[in-house]
């Protein structure tokens, strides 16, 4: 995509995901899709270069929703960790889709954010659930938004 | 003296760095946000933090010579760029840059010597700004 914010309208979800998940990332990208929402995906959207980060950090500043792909190695990414801190600051939705690990064993983990609440973790398997509220939130707020 | 509230983001491993940082900041009258000193008994750790980080001016990144950085340091500093705060990193001197993700490799930051010389210089840049 040449032009990055051009074709950006819509309730803007940013997908942060690990590399290796980037087939599953594209999967929830079309079904947010299909909720009329509109996805943006920190690795497939991006031309790697010198700017890479400067770009994740604009989308994540227009972002209306965060989802974040935690598997086991998404774990390890330290951005996985900014982005959420970044949405938990700027107080909308983080919603972290767990495949690979369950709520109770990521709670356990030493080191990890007290502030990331029971009610943000979901199950990959129980996706539907966050869709559902997305297309309700979609109806609220629009399709159609321009975002300046 | 400043009106600046600082939050200082720190790993377990630098639980004492940390609070001899605090104390000596406190000495040069600059208000500070440590989990060590806020947590009271019957206090919950999450509300406490939250407050802590939503009114804080400036979120200070320790970073240790492991460079450690814990999920819950890398939160607090989103959580502060996501709030428009200022971040002030506090690297190394042996550190390479390139091991330190975008958000702090890419802002100015002073070295880290001891807790109180760090801390003078912290205070410094403070009144100066």
């Amino acid at each position: 995509m040449a032009q990055p914010d051009a074709h950006l309208t819509g309730r803007l979800v940013f997908i942060s995901h690990s590399g290796q998940d980037t087939w599953i990332a594209k999967q929830i990208a079309k079904e947010i899709e299909t909720c009329g929402a509109q996805p943006f995906l920190d690795e497939a959207e991006i031309d790697a270069g010198a700017d890479f980060e400067e770009d994740i950090r604009k989308f994540l500043e227009r972002a209306d929703e965060l989802i974040v792909l935690l598997t086991p190695w998404a774990l390890e990414r330290p951005y996985v960790w900014i982005e959420m801190g970044a949405a938990w600051g700027r107080r909308i939705p983080i919603i972290a889709l767990l495949l690979g690990i369950t709520p109770a064993e990521l709670q356990s983990r030493v080191g990890v954010p007290v502030l990331l609440k029971k009610r943000d973790l979901l199950e990959l398997n129980d996706i539907d659930t966050y869709l559902e509220q997305l297309r309700k939130r979609v109806e609220v707020h629009g399709t159609g938004e321009q975002h300046e | 003296m400043s009106d600046l509230q600082v939050f200082i983001s720190y790993s377990s491993v630098d639980k004492e760095w940390a609070r001899s940082f605090a104390e000596a900041l406190k000495q040069r009258g600059v208000s500070i946000w440590l989990d060590q000193f806020e947590i009271g008994v019957g206090e919950s750790l999450p509300n406490a933090l939250e407050v802590g980080l939503r009114e804080s001016d400036v979120l200070v990144a320790v970073i240790d010579p492991g460079a450690s950085l814990r999920p819950a340091s890398l939160f607090e500093l989103g959580a502060a760029i996501g709030m428009g705060k200022r971040v002030v990193p506090i690297v190394p001197r042996e550190l390479d840059p390139s091991k330190l993700p975008f958000e702090l490799r890419t802002r100015r930051y002073l070295v880290r010597d001891s807790p109180e010389e760090t801390a003078g210089e912290l205070a410094d840049s403070l009144e100066a700004a």
